[in-house]
């Protein structure tokens, strides 16, 4: 008897990595080590804006084992890159100004690390002051020496956007509920496990190699081969494996030029390696906002209109922000109904370290604005919070005011599942004072439709070589960065193939031999790549059909996956041929087997300025309830449960969907009551473990990962993303859930105890006021 | 991150460490390493030897051993049950790695801690560094003359306080027993009111009525692991026919030394901590405290804490 295929997808699977990684065999950068390498330590700038006038290098040059430095003018140093090619303002050291307080100025190379740390300490710089812009509002005005060129009219705006759908000023005029108010971010930090770092490698043909621990490879690669003025292929990166990246290695960094740098002029291989100081100093990461919203609904609930502006810190360059400021605005047009729309948002560049992508890119600020508004609506209205939100979800299938394209959309099943889960109804308004419920929602792209460069090389290409050893190769360039894009290329291929996942391994780590792939950045890999390996695994069972035709005389297209390897004649069951005899057959005559898949996004979106933004082949859904207690005495919040469900299209792994989710959750929870960057006249105070305040295990609440499927019609298998959308959630869920506890609501995050005592003393003092 | 080299010595008798450390001229006692290390990566006070404390049978050979751990500690049913606050504090010193290799002996001598001094080389350059580190200007108090004002963090102190500790320190002129109370100088660099150069801990020793105490401690901090006190404070009450005999509160984290605070446990005396004399108490050590912008919270918060800390610490010292 004959059974179809079982497959390889849904259910539980074990990372492909996990056993090199949890033995300790996998290589992280670290872990490289080259003949002859050097190991460079960079000098840091003492101030957030200066002139740089001289590096002075000769006490560093009588250590021994010194052997080179690096400074401002030396060739490529001042070569501009920057992730996104409409703004290219990083150099690998400052080209003409140092840019903040512990950017990069100057590099060393020595024969060790301990030489190294000394070398750099010896190192002079003068420097002339400059007067630095550390607040976002001063950076909105005109000024002589704007940060860099091409600021909008003479002022530090990095980008600004201004959107209008719809008639925002008619919706307030109707409206009998408006909510408002204006929300505080600090900048938080990615916190990732490994620290950055990378290895140059010059090769004896000329060729440079960059082992560096990235999310990005292909931008990497295209910078790098900028900064060193040659053609791409003369430039190799290799991503080893990757201690973990939420956005934190997305964009090309200035050390990783400066190692090159150093290796090109010292003809040796060279490590650098960040201390966790340093990470937080490349920072890249959640950008500081002022976020002002009103929302408008009618009498019955129904959502009418938002405005809204965000004043964005970029810090000293800039990064992936001008997708941050559309982001900040049109990821707010779901996944609610919204008929009219108003947005502007401006990103300034000041003295500090830049901000850029982290996980949720975009969407996480507005996000927590919009949800506590939507609250707030709600109790103006006297209406359940599900309810309302319930009665303005958008529908699968339909378009939003600003043309994206809405498919596959759980979103309602996932309020549903919520609420019962968390006994919403016994809960919600009716717990002691001191405790409290609240709902917070997310929307969130599955990959970036429009790829960054404009090209019509596709997204994502996935290449399979099956030899006469019966394994399969595939090789890509999506970058695992640990959430498991390796072990969802091997599902995805043998999946299509009818194999087991033992015969896959992923060669993902080299752009010598792995075909283009955008990287692991906007939620993209599994929908992109996945469909791409999805096509590869597809195009190689093709071959095998007709080698299963030529061995049987039977139409090859008839042949199908069925369980134990092998493939079955539908017509005729009974006709069976093993993956084995298959393969032999196919390679007969012709050799290895080299077959690809590709990815490309449709083409979406209207014709308007900026109708990009946002644009995605398939958005994400999520809806979560937090139940917290408030000490308020002391103003400690202490998140109990939290009910989390995400519509992730469908959960290709299990295991990996709910740890994405529970990750989320975490690192929510970090930017909702603990975590900010804190500064002193724009110098970082708090840049360590102990002083950046993440959650730990005992901070983090019990969580229940619910996982919805709305099968999306172009997902691999149905699937879309699940790294990012469930993060923003969880803020305003908690923000609500004090509401619900203390009846205060909160308009800054982190919500410190400090914060939220503020909070409950200064309602008490309006309280007691208002009865004398 | 690279600890700077040192010499490492590892004397197996009390002797040996005086004499060691009477030979040089730079050293650091080492028992843990939990605060010295991290001190010394970050370039903070590094000396040329290092004299370990590990290998001296006589720092644990006691309950209260200097170098016992505080994992040793958290797990001493006879701790536990004698003075169950101790047991409290120390299992939620730093974290459970930390504490397999913190111990009493570091912890009563952890280094007082500062936003302007706990912080990289490089940092420091940047900001111009401060009267603990490199430079001669305090950068929490634009005047304080030479004293510095960095806060003392340590968990213990303060219930070892409460119970009215003895330290008993080894060193060039012998043995000699120091009241807890006297150990401590009000300025975050010396520390120590006379603590010759080679003195250590050898171990401590409770009041003889120690234990007719009823001991609470409560700690402030943002996280419940790895976070050090923002603001620390035990309270004891010694019962006598349901009247509260006498009474002590002693705090951390809110100076640079740990200390008592006898006028304020003078208004709980003879009466059994009426909820009123709580409040008048508590509200009089948060006048009393006054704790410097120089940790992770603002010294508002944490002096408007010390009232909170302080009522449920005497709350849970309540009889019955
Ligand atoms: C992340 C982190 C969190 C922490 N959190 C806390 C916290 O919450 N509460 C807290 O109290 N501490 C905390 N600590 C500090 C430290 O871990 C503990 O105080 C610990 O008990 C110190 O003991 P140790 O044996 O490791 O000390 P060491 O590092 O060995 O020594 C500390 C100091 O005491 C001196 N010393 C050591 N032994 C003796 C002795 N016998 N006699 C005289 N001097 C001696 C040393 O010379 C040194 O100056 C934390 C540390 C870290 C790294």
């Amino acid at each position: 008897m004959t059974l179809a295929f079982q497959g390889t997808v849904g259910g539980r699977h074990r990372l492909v990595d996990a056993m090199e990684k949890s033995t300790g065999r996998g290589m992280y950068v670290e872990d490289f080590v080259y003949p002859g390498m050097l190991h460079c330590r960079l000098v840091r700038a003492d101030h957030p804006h200066a002139d740089i006038d001289g590096v002075d290098f000769s006490k560093a040059e009588e250590l021994d084992g010194f052997v080179a430095g690096l400074a401002p003018g030396e060739p490529g140093t001042g070569a501009r890159f920057g992730v996104l090619p409409i703004s290219e303002d990083e150099s690998a050291l400052p080209s003409p100004r140092s840019l903040y307080s512990g950017g990069i100025v100057a590099a060393v190379a020595c024969e060790d690390e301990v030489t190294a740390r000394e070398a750099a300490a010896l190192v002079r710089v003068t420097y002339t002051l400059l007067d630095p812009v550390l607040r976002p509002k001063d950076a909105l005005a005109e000024t002589d020496c704007p940060l860099h060129e091409g600021t909008v009219e003479g002022t530090n705006i990095h980008k600004k956007v201004d959107q209008e759908f719809g008639d925002p000023d008619g919706a307030f005029e109707r409206a009998s509920s408006v909510a408002e108010g204006t929300f505080v971010f600090h900048g938080i930090n990615h916190g990732f496990t490994e620290p950055i770092g990378c290895v140059a490698v010059p090769e004896a043909n000329g060729r440079m190699t960059l082992v560096s621990a990235t999310q990005v490879p292909h931008y990497l690669h295209r910078s790098l081969a900028r900064v060193l003025d040659l053609p791409m292929h003369r430039v190799r990166i290799i991503k080893p494996l990757v201690g973990g990246g939420f956005g934190g290695k997305s964009d090309p960094f200035p050390h990783e030029m400066v190692a090159a740098l150093l290796a090109r002029k010292t003809g040796r291989p060279v490590k650098l390696i960040f201390d966790r100081e340093e990470v937080f100093l490349n920072n890249h990461g959640r950008h500081p906002t002022d976020y002002k919203i009103r929302i408008a609904a009618d009498e019955e609930g129904n959502l009418l209109g938002l405005d809204a502006f965000a004043l964005i810190d970029g810090g000293a360059w800039g990064s992936f922000g001008v997708v941050t400021t559309y982001y900040n605005g049109v990821l707010s047009l779901g996944p609610y109904r919204l008929p009219a729309f108003k947005y502007s948002g401006r990103r300034v560049y000041t003295n500090k370290p830049a901000s850029g992508a982290m996980r949720g890119h975009g969407s996480v600020n507005a996000r927590f604005a919009f949800e506590t508004c939507l609250d707030e609506i709600a109790e103006d209205l006297g209406r359940d919070p599900i309810d309302l939100r319930i009665q303005n979800a958008l529908p699968a299938n339909t378009t939003t005011l600003n043309h994206l394209r809405i498919t596959s959309n759980g979103f309602v099943e996932c309020l549903e599942k919520v609420r019962e889960r968390s006994g919403w109804a016994e809960k919600h308004g009716k717990l002691p004072y001191g405790r409290g419920i609240g709902v917070g929602c997310g929307f969130y792209i599955s990959g970036s439709a429009l790829p960054i460069h404009r090209t019509r090389t596709p997204q994502s290409t996935v290449h399979l070589k099956i030899d006469l050893d019966g394994g399969i190769t595939i090789h890509s360039m999506a970058a695992d960065i640990g959430q498991g894009s390796d072990t969802m290329l091997t599902q995805c291929v043998s999946e299509a193939m009818g194999v087991s996942m033992d015969r896959c391994r992923v060669k993902a780590r080299d752009t010598d031999t792995g075909p283009l792939d955008l990287g692991s950045y906007s939620s993209r890999v599994t929908f992109m790549a996945g469909n791409a390996a999805l096509r590869a695994g597809e195009a190689a069972l093709r071959k095998l059909q007709r080698a299963c035709s030529r061995l049987t005389g039977l139409s090859a297209e008839e042949f199908e996956r069925g369980e134990g390897e092998i493939y079955f004649h539908r017509s005729n069951p009974s006709v069976t041929v093993s993956f084995e005899d298959a393969l032999t057959e196919a390679l007969a005559d012709r050799g290895a087997l080299a077959v690809k898949g590709i990815y490309r996004a449709p083409k979406l979106g209207g014709s308007f300025k900026g109708s990009g933004a946002g644009l995605s082949p398939t958005y994400s859904y999520q809806a979560f309830v937090a139940e917290v207690e408030v000490d308020p005495e002391t103003g400690f919040v202490r998140a109990q449960k939290i009910w989390a469900a995400h519509d992730c299209g469908r959960a290709l792994n299990l295991t990996a969907v709910e740890g994405q989710i529970e990750g989320s959750v975490h690192m929510g929870m970090g930017q909702a009551l603990t975590e900010e960057m804190k500064y002193q006249k724009g110098q970082l105070l708090n840049g360590s473990l102990l002083e950046y305040k993440i959650p730990t295990p005992i901070e983090t609440p019990e969580i229940e990962a619910i996982v919805v499927e709305s099968i999306d019609p172009e997902g691999p298998l149905g699937a879309k993303e699940c790294g990012e959308g469930a993060l923003a959630p969880v803020i305003p869920a908690i923000a609500n859930a004090i509401h619900d506890a203390v009846g205060v609501r909160l308009r800054e995050v982190p919500m410190t105890p400090e914060r939220v005592l503020a909070a409950i003393e200064k309602a008490a003092k309006v309280q007691t006021h208002a009865d004398s | 991150m690279r600890i700077p080299d040192f010499t490492l010595h590892q004397p197996l008798t009390a002797e040996e460490a005086v004499g060691l450390a009477k030979g040089s001229e730079s050293f650091d006692f080492l028992s843990g390493g939990t605060d010295l290390l991290p001190n010394y990566k970050w370039g903070l006070g590094c000396r040329e030897n290092v004299i370990s404390l590990r290998h001296i049978p006589e720092l644990s050979e006691t309950p209260l051993g200097a170098g016992r751990t505080l994992w040793e500690i958290e797990h001493d049913s006879t701790l536990a049950e004698q003075f169950p606050a101790l047991v409290a504090a120390a299992s939620g010193v730093a974290t459970p790695l930390i504490r397999r290799s913190a111990t009493l002996g570091g912890n009563l001598f952890l280094d007082t801690r500062c936003w302007h001094f706990n912080q990289t080389a490089d940092w420091r350059r940047a900001h111009g560094s401060c009267l603990k580190a490199e430079a001669d200007q305090c950068r929490v108090l634009p005047d304080p003359g030479d004293i510095c004002v960095a806060t003392y963090s340590g968990d213990l102190a303060p219930v070892l306080l409460v119970h009215g500790a003895t330290a008993f320190l080894a060193g060039p002129k012998g043995e000699r027993a120091v009241p807890l109370a006297d150990l401590w100088a009000p300025d975050g660099i010396r520390r120590f009111k006379d603590v010759a150069g080679g003195e250590f801990l050898v171990r401590l020793e409770m009041a003889p009525d120690a234990r007719d105490w009823t001991v609470a401690y409560q700690k402030l901090r943002l996280r419940e692991s790895f976070d050090f006190p923002e603001g620390g404070v035990a309270a004891g009450v010694r019962w006598q026919d349901g009247k509260a005999a006498e009474v002590r509160i002693a705090t951390t984290a809110y100076a640079s030394v740990p200390s008592l605070h006898p006028e304020i446990g003078e208004i709980l005396v003879g009466g059994s901590l009426e909820e009123n004399a709580i409040e008048k108490a508590s509200k009089a050590l948060q006048a009393e405290v006054r704790p410097m912008k120089n940790t992770s919270m603002s010294p508002a918060y944490r002096k408007k804490m010390a009232r909170v800390l302080c009522r449920r610490a005497l709350l849970g010292c309540r009889q019955g």
